[in-house]
C-alpha cells in the first residue's frame, strides 16, 4: 500500500492522489489554505453575508449542531463574535452520548440561543443502517442525509433562510478545493454526503430481513434533500463557517474548552490526546473499526496526519500511535451487531466486498485478540440499545 | 436576477435541456414558440442541433431572423448561441449545399476533414483555451475548461478579435465567438455540468 | 430502476431521476439509460421516465430499449435523449442503423452488442430469447459502422455484475475491426479494472453495479484515473 510522503494516510483514502514528489492531495491542499487565500477579504465576505440576512427573519441564521467541536464552536463563534442570534438544530442519530448532551445544554444556556432537536423514528434507523452497510459498507446513511436534509427543512418552515455548517469538506477529503465555494446545496449533498443513494432510491431497497417495520415514503422525509426549487424560491443560502475563516481545531478546542467549559471524552480507538474528536457518537468506534476493515486505516491515522500537516507530530511518532490504536474491536461492535440481529461472521461477511484495492481485509482473529476497553459509559449505551429491542 | 431569458424555438434542438441548465445557473427561461414572444425578453437563447441548411430557412420563413435583428442587433440584448446556434450566425453554410446564415459574423461553416486518427462528428469532452481576458465570460476561473461538444461542421474564416476560445480536433477548431452583444459557442453548456453552469450564470449577468 | 447479473436476477439500484442526480454531481461523462425489458416485452421506450431522468441529466444522455423505428427514436430524441442505442432490434434489421443515422446523425446512434462467452466461443447474445443469435461475434462488430453506427457498445454479458474486470480481449477484437468509438461494458469492479480498459484503448468505460453496489464513486474514480496518467476532466 502506498502512502502519502509527508502525513500518513494511504492510497485508500477516498479521493486521495499523489503528486511526483509522493505527497497527498489533502497536504496539497492544507497548504493552499495557508499560503494563498485572502482571508481578510473572505472575512468581509462573511460580514457582508451576515449583514444582508440579520434582523430581517425571526433568527438571523440556523446552525446545525451537534455538540462536538466545531458546530460548538461555530455557534460560539457567531453568537460571540458575530453577534447573531441564531435557531440551533440539532439531529439525534440515534447514539449520543451524556458528556456531549452535557456540553449542548451547558452552550445552549450560556450563549442564550432558542434550539429544535430532532429524534428521528429508530426502527426507521435500524433498517437503514442495515441496508446502507450493505450497499456501502457505511451503516451512516441516515446520519450523513438527515443531518444535512432536517436543518434544510427546518429553514423552509421556520422562514430562517441562512444556515452556518462548520468546516468545509476541503479540510479532510478532496471533493471540493479550498478555491471553491462550498455549499451546502443538493450538488453537495449528492456528491459527497448521501453515497450516491437518494431517499427515494433507499424507499424501493429497503426490505424485512433485520425486521418487519413497515417504512412508508413519509418516514424518509427527514433523510430528503428538500426539493432545490423550494430552496431557491425560499432565498436559501448554506454555507460553511470554515470557508470564511482558516480552520484551526486545536486553537478552536482551547476557545470552547476556556470560554463554555466544553468537555472532551474517550473515544474507541483513538489516543487519549484527541479527546475533542467524534466524541457525539457512541458509534464512532464502529465506524472507524469498518473503514479500517475496508480501507486498512482508523481514525488515529487521520488525527495524527492532520498534526504532521500543522508541524505538530514528527512522523515516527505518528506511526507509533497509528500502530497502538488504529484497528482494535471496538466495544460498540457488540452493540451495533446486536441493533441489527446479526452474528460478527455476517457482518464481516457484508464487508468483505466492500474492502478497497490494494488493502486486503486484515485478518480478523487478530483484530478480536485487540480488543478495546468499553469506555466509561458503556452502560448507558447498551441501556439504549436495549431500549430500542422490539418484542420478536 | 429578474432576467427575462427566452429559448428560441424554431424546430431545432432540444430546448429542455436548455431551460433546465439555465434554471440550475440560477435563472428562470420560458421557450419562446413565436418571435412575438421576444418582446419582453431581456436576454435570449439561440439553441440548436440538426442540419444547418433547414435551419437556417426556419429562422427566415418563421420570422426570427428578423425578429433577432431587431432585438439583438437593433435593441442590443444579450444572446447566447449554442452550437448551431453559432453556426447559424456566419455569413455561409455548406452542409448539403450552400445556404444563406444570418451573416452577423464573417466566415463560412464547413464539414470538418475526418481521418483514421480523428473522428467526426467531434463529440465528447474537450479542453477549450480562453483568453485570459475573456474568462469572466465564460464564468470560469480555469485556463482550460472543458466542455461537451457534438458537432459535425465547423466555423471558419471568422476574424480573430471576434473568437473569443479556441479548442483541438485534428486541428483548430473556434469554440466561441462574442460580438457586440452576441456570445456563442460551438460547445453545449447545458450538458456540460459545472463549467456549463458557471457559464450559463456568467451570460444570465453579462453586461456586454 | 434494477442492475442485474447476465440480464437476470435483478436487484433494485434505485430510482432513475434520483440516481441521475447523485451521478451528475459527481460528474459522470455521461449518462447511459437502457430499459431492458422494453424489447423483450415488445413495447416502445417509456418516454416518461426518459424525462425525468433529462431533467437531471446536465451531461450527455443515451437512451436504449425499445428503439425499433423512427418514430421511437424520435420520441426519444425529443424528449431529451443525445444518442440512442439500438440493440435487438437492430439484430433483427440491421437497416434500422443507417434509418437512424441519416435522420439523427451517426454521433447519435450506437449500435450495443452483447457477447455471451468468452475469447475464442464468443457469440452474439439474444437477451430477449436469452440464446445465441446467428450472426457472429466479429462479422456483427465490423458491420455496425458499415451501417451508419458512430459508437459500439460492447457489453461481455457472462461478466456482467460479476465485478470481475472488463473482456480486454474482446475490446482488442473490436479494435482491429473498426474506427469508431468503443464503449466497453461488462465486469467493472474496481479502479484497477477501469485503468486497465483504459490503458487498453476503450474511448469508454460503462460502470453499473459497481457504482450501486460498492462505496466506490465517480470522484474516486476519475482522480485515481487522473492519478494513473488518465485524461480525466477531474
Amino acid at each position: 500500500m502506498r502512502y502519502c510522503s509527508r502525513c500518513v494516510m494511504p492510497e485508500t483514502a477516498e479521493t486521495l492522489t499523489f503528486d511526483a514528489d509522493g505527497i497527498c492531495s489533502v497536504c496539497r491542499q492544507i497548504e493552499v489554505q495557508k499560503s494563498t487565500i485572502d482571508w481578510a477579504a473572505r472575512g468581509a465576505e462573511l460580514d457582508a453575508l451576515i449583514a444582508q440576512f440579520r434582523g430581517h427573519y425571526d433568527y438571523d441564521c440556523i446552525v446545525p449542531f451537534s455538540g462536538g467541536k466545531d458546530s460548538t464552536f461555530t455557534l460560539w463563534y457567531l453568537v460571540v463574535v458575530k453577534k447573531v442570534k441564531p435557531l440551533v438544530v440539532r439531529f439525534d442519530h440515534g447514539f449520543m452520548r451524556p458528556t456531549v448532551d452535557a456540553n449542548a445544554r451547558r452552550t445552549f444556556r450560556r450563549l442564550g440561543c432558542d434550539v429544535i432537536q430532532f429524534t428521528p423514528n429508530w426502527q426507521v434507523v435500524r433498517k437503514l443502517m442495515f441496508e446502507s452497510l450493505k450497499r456501502r459498507g457505511d451503516f451512516c446513511w441516515h446520519c450523513h442525509t438527515g443531518i444535512f436534509s432536517y436543518p434544510m427543512w427546518v429553514s423552509l418552515k421556520h422562514k430562517v433562510p441562512l444556515l452556518f455548517w462548520g468546516e468545509p469538506s476541503s479540510e479532510y477529503g478532496s471533493f471540493y478545493g479550498y478555491h471553491e465555494l462550498e455549499e451546502a446545496d443538493e450538488r453537495r449533498f449528492n456528491r459527497l454526503v448521501n453515497l450516491g443513494i437518494n431517499a427515494e432510491d433507499m424507499l424501493g431497497m429497503v426490505d424485512d430481513t433485520i425486521s418487519d417495520y413497515r417504512i412508508e415514503p413519509r418516514d424518509l422525509l427527514p433523510y430528503t434533500f428538500p426539493p432545490s426549487a423550494e430552496l431557491r424560491r425560499a432565498g436559501t443560502k448554506s454555507v460553511f463557517l470554515g470557508y470564511y475563516i482558516p480552520w484551526d481545531v486545536k486553537r478552536q478546542v482551547d476557545v470552547i474548552k476556556r470560554e463554555l467549559d466544553w468537555q472532551g471524552d474517550e473515544v474507541e480507538g483513538v489516543p487519549p490526546q484527541y479527546d475533542y474528536e467524534k466524541i457525539e457518537c457512541f458509534m464512532q468506534g464502529v465506524r472507524d473499526y469498518l473503514r479500517y476493515l475496508k480501507r486498512g486505516f482508523g481514525r488515529t491515522t487521520h488525527l495524527v496526519s492532520i498534526d504532521i500537516r500543522n508541524n505538530r507530530m514528527d512522523r515516527p511518532t505518528a506511526e507509533r500511535l497509528v500502530g497502538e490504536y488504529d484497528g482494535a474491536r471496538p466495544a460498540a461492535l457488540d452493540l451495533f451487531l446486536d441493533i441489527l440481529g446479526i452474528s460478527e461472521e455476517r457482518f464481516l461477511e457484508i464487508v468483505e466486498p466492500h474492502v478497497v484495492a490494494p488493502h486486503q481485509m486484515p485478518d480478523c482473529a487478530a483484530c478480536r485478540a485487540r480488543p478495546n476497553k468499553a469506555p466509561w459509559d458503556f452502560d448507558i449505551w447498551r441501556q439504549a440499545v436495549a431500549a430500542g429491542k422490539r418484542p420478536s | 436576477m429578474g432576467s427575462a431569458v427566452r429559448i428560441v424555438d424554431y424546430g431545432a434542438g432540444n430546448l429542455a435541456s436548455v431551460k433546465r441548465a439555465v434554471w440550475r445557473a440560477g435563472g428562470e427561461a420560458e421557450i419562446a414558440a413565436t418571435p412575438d414572444a421576444l418582446a419582453d425578453a431581456d436576454r435570449i437563447i439561440l439553441p440548436g442541433v440538426g442540419a444547418a441548411g433547414t435551419a437556417a430557412t426556419r429562422l427566415r420563413e418563421q420570422g426570427w431572423s428578423d425578429a433577432l435583428d431587431e432585438h439583438v442587433r437593433r435593441r442590443g440584448k444579450p444572446m447566447l448561441g449554442v452550437c448551431l446556434g453559432l453556426q447559424l450566425l456566419a455569413e455561409r453554410l455548406h452542409e448539403f449545399g450552400e445556404h444563406q446564415g444570418l451573416g452577423w459574423i464573417p466566415g463560412d461553416v464547413e464539414a470538418m476533414p475526418a481521418s483514421a486518427d480523428v473522428r467526426v462528428p467531434h463529440m465528447g469532452w474537450n479542453e477549450v483555451t480562453v483568453a485570459p481576458d475573456v474568462r469572466a465570460l465564460f464564468g470560469t476561473s480555469s485556463v482550460s475548461p472543458i466542455y461537451y461538444f457534438c458537432h459535425s461542421f465547423r466555423l471558419v474564416g471568422a476574424p480573430d478579435d471576434i473568437v473569443v476560445a479556441r479548442t483541438d480536433h485534428g486541428g483548430d477548431i473556434i469554440a466561441a465567438v462574442r460580438t457586440e452583444t452576441v456570445f456563442a459557442t460551438q460547445f453545449h453548456p447545458e450538458k456540460s455540468q459545472v463549467e456549463g453552469e458557471r457559464l450559463l450564470a456568467a451570460f444570465l449577468a453579462w453586461k456586454p | 430502476m434494477v442492475k442485474g447479473v447476465r440480464y437476470t436476477d435483478h436487484r433494485d439500484a434505485g430510482n432513475p431521476a434520483t440516481v441521475t442526480r447523485a451521478h451528475n454531481a459527481q460528474d459522470a461523462d455521461e449518462l447511459l439509460l437502457l430499459d431492458i425489458d422494453a424489447a423483450r416485452e415488445g413495447r416502445g421506450p417509456d418516454v416518461l421516465a426518459i424525462a425525468k431522468v433529462a431533467e437531471e441529466c446536465a451531461m450527455p444522455l443515451t437512451v436504449g430499449g425499445g428503439i425499433r423505428d423512427l418514430a421511437t427514436a424520435a420520441a426519444c430524441i425529443g424528449t431529451g435523449a443525445d444518442k440512442l442505442i439500438v440493440t435487438s432490434a437492430a439484430l433483427d434489421r440491421p437497416r434500422l442503423i443507417g434509418e437512424l443515422a441519416r435522420v439523427f446523425g451517426s454521433q447519435a446512434v450506437v449500435v450495443g452488442i452483447d457477447v455471451g462467452g468468452a475469447a475464442g466461443s464468443w457469440y452474439v447474445y439474444d437477451h430477449r430469447l436469452r440464446r445465441p443469435a446467428e450472426m457472429a461475434v466479429a462479422e456483427w462488430i465490423k458491420r455496425a459502422p458499415e451501417e451508419g453506427a458512430g459508437e459500439i457498445r460492447l457489453m461481455a454479458v457472462d461478466r456482467e455484475g460479476s465485478r470481475g474486470g472488463f473482456d480486454l480481449d474482446l475490446l482488442a477484437l473490436a479494435q482491429s475491426l473498426v474506427q469508431v468509438p468503443i464503449v466497453l461494458e461488462g465486469g467493472g469492479g474496481s479502479l484497477e479494472h477501469c485503468d486497465a480498459a483504459l490503458h487498453a484503448g476503450a474511448d469508454g468505460i460503462a460502470l453499473g453495479t459497481m457504482l450501486v453496489f460498492s462505496d466506490y464513486n465517480l470522484v474516486k474514480l476519475s482522480r485515481y484515473l487522473a492519478s494513473r496518467g488518465h485524461r480525466m476532466r477531474a
